[in-house]
């Protein structure tokens, strides 16, 4: 028997007479919301998010490369742009002046070099230097702040019409182990393996271990590693030589993590990406790319037939 | 959260919203005896279901692409403050390297306090709470 309130009415009993009438239908609003990721992606037949421990070891330009590498091999490829407060891959692109078509099927993703759909965070800014900012008293709160990446991360994967991709190349935004990157790939659905970028230094290779393990925790499938400034091209006699000190094969054996390839530093290739412009298909720089993309469907290939036998 | 008029023994439905300053209010009525009651939502409740995409009292049209990120851009850094011309030209004797952090605290003042203009008395009132 429920307690009685002021008037002999007893809550407890009304309300179990009351029908509960759910106008919000806030859960099924994120059931919806979770469906439509979910459609979006299947049509996705490759999610690699590409990551790593630490904020400047080249995630974007390996990205971009990767995705040309890929789209030169004859598969449809996209990008997207997860590095919502540093977004660059319009500009390595060359298309940051162009923007979403907004439809009744969704947002149309400009499309760059050799029809790779870009989405970024960069096409809704209307100026190069305005930072990214959120309406709202309260915007200085970490926790109302990460929910508001995390839809727009979200809105990104169910509301742009992707169509049919076969690779889906995810850069991730700077950070490491318990930092967003696992957060933003528990996002996407069926990720197929990630791509672990790091540079020859010691900080990074620390860091980029404590990625590695932590990836391998939550159950993520690494594909391998791309080491970038693995040694320094001369101008004049095309020779390559070390450029930096780190032991990048001691992580590939101590962590039993396959090094996909190593891209040394090139100023045409850093020209390439301020410019927007991809290297020629025949620069070293583009085939080293497009043999990483082959160790990549190779790897997958591989992941395959193993879950095909179990 | 739910209402139930105790006297018709029925739940309130919802009636309708508007936006009063940063959050919003939420009046409801009941379907029998038509008593209407209304709810100010706390700000910043609103905004962490707002940030997740989620329409409060439900959806009456299907979403647009793209519309949770769209709306919520501020892309002017707007801050909802206005300063007055004096209060600018006193802002501009703040040596350039410390000025962004002057502005935003004194905005941050002002906010808190509920004022709308940064004049210069609100800039004395910020200076003596500053200053202890």
């Amino acid at each position: 028997m429920g307690k009685q309130m002021a008037g002999g009415k007893d809550l407890k009993s009304i309300i179990k007479r009351l029908e509960y009438p759910d106008e919000a239908r806030i859960v099924s609003q994120v059931m919806e919301q979770q469906e439509r990721v979910k459609a979006r992606m299947n049509r996705v037949r490759h999610k690699i998010p590409v990551l790593s421990g630490k904020g400047g070891v080249g995630k974007s330009m390996v990205t971009v490369n990767l995705a040309i590498a890929f789209a030169r091999r004859g598969y449809r490829v996209g990008i997207l742009d997860a590095d919502l407060n540093g977004p660059c891959i319009p500009k390595m692109m060359g298309i940051s002046d162009l923007s979403f078509e907004i439809t009744q099927e969704g947002a149309i993703p400009p499309a760059g070099p050799l029809n790779i759909k870009v989405v970024s965070m960069d096409f809704l800014v209307t100026k190069e230097e305005n930072s990214i900012r959120w309406k709202g008293p309260i915007d200085l709160s970490p926790i109302w702040l990460g929910t508001m990446e995390m839809s727009v991360l979200r809105e990104f994967l169910s509301d742009v019409v992707w169509g049919e991709i076969d690779f889906l190349f995810i850069d991730l935004p700077p950070g490491a182990a318990a930092d967003k990157p696992p957060v933003i790939a528990g996002l996407i659905p069926d990720l197929n393996g990630a791509v672990i970028v790091t540079i020859p230094t010691e900080i990074s290779l620390g860091v980029v271990k404590r990625s590695i393990t932590y990836a391998r925790e939550l159950g993520m499938t690494l594909l391998g590693l791309v080491e970038n400034m693995s040694g320094f091209v001369c101008p004049v006699c095309g020779a390559e030589a070390d450029l930096l000190d780190g032991e990048t094969q001691r992580i590939v054996s101590d962590l039993d993590i396959p090094l996909l390839g190593s891209i040394p530093f090139d100023r045409s290739l850093s020209r390439s990406c301020d410019r927007g412009k991809p290297l020629d298909d025949a620069h070293f720089i583009s085939r080293r790319f497009s043999w990483i993309s082959q160790r990549i469907t190779e790897r997958l290939d591989l992941k395959e037939s193993v879950f095909e036998k179990i | 959260m739910k209402f139930i008029c105790l006297k018709c023994e029925s739940y309130l439905l919802y009636d309708m919203q508007e936006k009063i300053e940063e959050s919003i209010g939420i009046t409801f009525k009941c379907p029998q005896c038509g008593y209407r009651l209304a709810m100010i939502a706390n700000a910043g409740e609103t905004q962490l279901v707002h940030s997740m995409g989620i329409k409060i009292g439900g959806r009456t049209s299907p979403p647009e692409a793209l519309e949770m990120t769209r709306t919520n851009l501020d892309e002017g850094a707007e801050t909802g403050i206005d300063w007055s011309e004096e209060a600018e030209r006193r802002l501009e004797q703040i040596p350039p390297f410390v000025r962004p952090m002057a502005k935003t605290g004194i905005e941050r003042f002002a906010r808190e306090r509920g004022y709308r203009e940064i004049t210069l008395p609100v800039m004395e009132e910020a200076k003596k709470r500053f200053m202890g």
